[in-house]
């Protein structure tokens, strides 16, 4: 098993720092540490695994999302139709109530009367 | 095996380790698997990738709205006479259904009588997967179903035509049948205009057909709409024109008629009708087929006396006669075997005007026109020019090519026509032994009463604009000038003013309007006998309109078959409803005196 802990390895910088030219030799407050934590190769192939299952998670996120718009846009078109239909029989009521059978049978049309004399052709 | 045999024996070292062969097993498998990998994916990738399309991709097709149909009115108001509505047709999965009982309530409640019986016993059949329950549901009624989510019932939208004006100009507009296609008049002749054009819409879609956003093979080409057409049909003058058509065939004890208004200046069509008529929202339901025809162009028929006004005008326009021009009147002449007669007699014996040969009829002035045209005699010259001004000028011997479907064809026999081609001319100069249609005839008077100019018939004024409200109008169509030179014109439109004011009847009063006309009454052959019928006539009367300035603003043609009010029909039976429409156009037109 490995440790989540991290540990502390040295505080004194190796001869080798001191072998260095430079700034790098001044420098004999540096620290170096090293995880604790042990990955040995299955631990590695989880790791992949869940990172590529990650990334498949993702993917398929985004292309749920894609193919969510479907079904909106399939709603919007299906409530568009509808709209559509819904026009097409109020313009057909509409010019119903406007045909010449609905003018002549109005009330209006039934209280008018014959004139008394027309100045005709024949 | 190796390893089997190792346990078995004991004595012999195995070939391969267990961790070997399960190694070799696996890569074995692995092999096998990308064998059979590299020969779906590419071996067989043309067929899994049909396959897969073919599953996953939807393929529909976008149907194009048909084209509605307007009218006009004298104002320029644009009414729609032929609209689209969106019907439903209610259907059942019985195999899918899971309460009968629960579905049979609803569509009661909402659709009641117009259930269609047969389907809704088979709602029980688990065998079946597509039932239809009802038809031509409306939207309300769709909305109701479709809000009870009950599963097995579905729903398919459809286009109906519809008719706001009901039966008003049926006969012009034909009809749509099931299949979408246009039958009869404009819906047939105008097929492909109104039909517009499908669209596709090809699509990734789920199991249930709806479509998604996605995939690489999309495919959306919109519907192209069919157009919205406007006819030269009035809808006041049309239904004007079916009103006086009803009343004056029930006056004469007639039970077929038809009637056809024509703009003279234009060719346009402002009303045509005929009686019996039909419903075009309810075309299967009628008796017979007959119905459908629109006689005005589809029935070719002896158009009597009505031709006499061409015999003149051709006479007038060859100059072999003029206005002032006499002939002798006898009763009856003899051509050949055959005697011809005049129906008024009391005129007999004197000297007689081309203008008294409109008057009273005369069928042997109108012969002897036909003997001018031959230099004093019924010769080949003569019934050879008759025959180019028919042919020719009045354009008599062709369809006119109106546009509206199952227009038909004419008679008129060449002049050199073997066996009794004189009596048969000299009866054609008074419209027996031609067959005309009457547009034929119409369109041939407008242009011998307009100045000689022969217009292409028309009923379509132009196509309705995306505003819905302007027309994009097309132009009068000019087939032929000089039908007649245009004093001549002038000359035949005054002697039809004449007659009618002064005519046989005797009961036209002049009150200062310019209306002449002609009537005709042709018999019929009776089908049982062979022979010229009395009882059997083809009555019609034809004239025109004009103001003060006498320009012609309107031509009527009306025919009255089989007409038992008594007299002839030509001037009992069409002359009245010409009267009566003639009288209507005055007003509608604004006509001054």
């Amino acid at each position: 098993m490995t440790s989540s802990r991290q540990q502390f390895v040295s505080t004194r910088p190796s001869a080798r720092a001191y072998a260095g030219a430079g700034n790098w030799g001044r420098n004999q407050n540096l620290v170096e540490y090293k995880s604790g934590v042990k990955i040995g190769p299955v631990m590695n192939m989880v790791v992949i695994v869940l990172l590529c299952a990650l990334m498949g998670l993702l993917y398929l996120t985004q292309l749920s999302k894609t193919g969510s718009y479907g079904y909106e846009l399939n709603d919007i078109n299906e409530r568009k139709t509808e709209l559509a239909a819904e026009q097409d029989n109020l313009k057909v009521e509409n010019a119903r109530l406007q045909s010449l059978n609905t003018i002549k049978n109005s009330e209006v049309a039934k209280a008018m009367t014959t004139p008394a004399s027309t100045d005709y052709a024949e | 095996m190796k390893l089997m045999t190792k346990q078995s024996t004991g004595d012999k070292k195995p070939r391969f380790t267990r961790y070997q062969a399960m190694t070799g097993l696996f890569f074995l498998l692995l092999i096998i698997i990308v064998v059979q990998l590299f020969h779906i994916q590419i071996i067989d990738h043309k067929m899994y990738a049909a396959k897969a399309d073919n599953m996953q991709t939807d393929k529909q097709t976008i149907n194009a709205a048909r084209g509605q149909i307007y009218v006009r009115d004298a104002d320029g108001n644009i009414a729609p006479l032929v609209m689209n509505r969106t019907v439903y047709t209610l259907f059942a999965d019985p195999s899918a259904i899971e309460d009968v009982d629960e579905i049979k309530e609803l569509i009661t409640s909402v659709v009641g009588d117009s259930l269609i019986q047969d389907g809704v016993a088979q709602l029980t059949d688990k065998d079946r997967q597509y039932v239809v329950l009802a038809k031509q549901l409306s939207q309300e009624q769709a909305t109701t179903i479709k809000d009870a989510n009950l599963y097995g019932l579905g729903l398919q939208a459809d286009t109906q035509r519809v008719y706001p004006e009901g039966t008003l100009a049926a006969q012009v507009l034909g009809f749509v049948n099931n299949d979408g296609d246009g039958q009869y008049g404009v819906e047939q002749y105008y097929n492909d205009k109104l039909s517009g054009t499908p669209g596709v819409l090809q699509t990734i879609t789920d199991v249930r057909k709806i479509p998604l956003t996605i995939g690489a093979k999309d495919i959306s080409i919109p519907a192209q709409d069919g157009e919205d057409i406007v006819l030269s049909i009035d809808r006041n003058v049309q239904s004007q024109a079916e009103q006086v058509l009803a009343e004056g065939l029930q006056n004469a004890k007639a039970t077929s008629g038809s009637i056809v208004v024509m703009d003279p200046q234009t060719g346009r069509v402002l009303a045509m009708a005929n009686l019996p008529s039909y419903d075009p929202a309810n075309y299967g339901e009628v008796e017979s087929a007959a119905v459908y025809q629109n006689n005005v162009i589809s029935n070719a028929y002896e158009p009597g006396s009505v031709m006499k006004l061409f015999t003149v005008g051709t006479g007038l326009d060859t100059g072999v006669i003029t206005p002032e021009s006499t002939f002798y009147n006898n009763s009856c002449i003899q051509v050949d075997d055959a005697e011809i007669c005049n129906v008024t007699r009391s005129v007999s014996g004197q000297n007689m005007t081309p203008m008294q040969l409109l008057e009273y009829s005369l069928n042997t002035g109108a012969v002897w026109v036909l003997e001018q045209l031959g230099g004093g005699q019924i010769n080949l010259a003569g019934r050879q020019k008759l025959y180019d001004y028919l042919v020719n000028n009045y354009r008599m011997n062709a369809p006119t090519g109106i546009d509206l479907a199952n227009e038909v064809d004419s008679v008129i026999y060449k002049p050199d026509t073997p066996n009794g081609a004189r009596v048969l001319y000299a009866n054609m100069t008074f419209g027996q032994g031609e067959q005309l249609t009457m547009i034929q005839v119409i369109s041939a008077f407008c242009a011998a009463i307009n100045g000689g100019v022969y217009y292409q018939p028309t009923v379509m004024l132009g196509t309705l604009n995306e505003d819905g409200a302007s027309i994009t109008e097309q132009e009068p169509k000019v087939v032929a000038e000089n039908v007649l030179k245009p004093d001549v014109s002038a000359e035949l439109k005054e002697m039809l003013y004449q007659a009618r004011y002064l005519g046989a009847s005797g009961s036209s009063k002049d009150n200062g309007y310019y209306v002449g006309g002609k009537s005709g009454t042709a018999q019929k052959v009776d089908p049982n006998t062979g022979a010229y019928s009395d009882e059997l006539t083809t009555g019609t009367y034809i004239g025109f309109g004009g103001d003060k300035t006498k320009t012609p603003k309107y031509a009527i043609m009306v025919r009255v078959d089989d007409a038992h009010n008594g007299g002839y029909s030509g001037s009992a039976a069409a002359q009245p409803i010409f009267d009566s429409m003639s009288n209507f156009m005055i007003q509608y037109e604004g006509v001054s005196k």
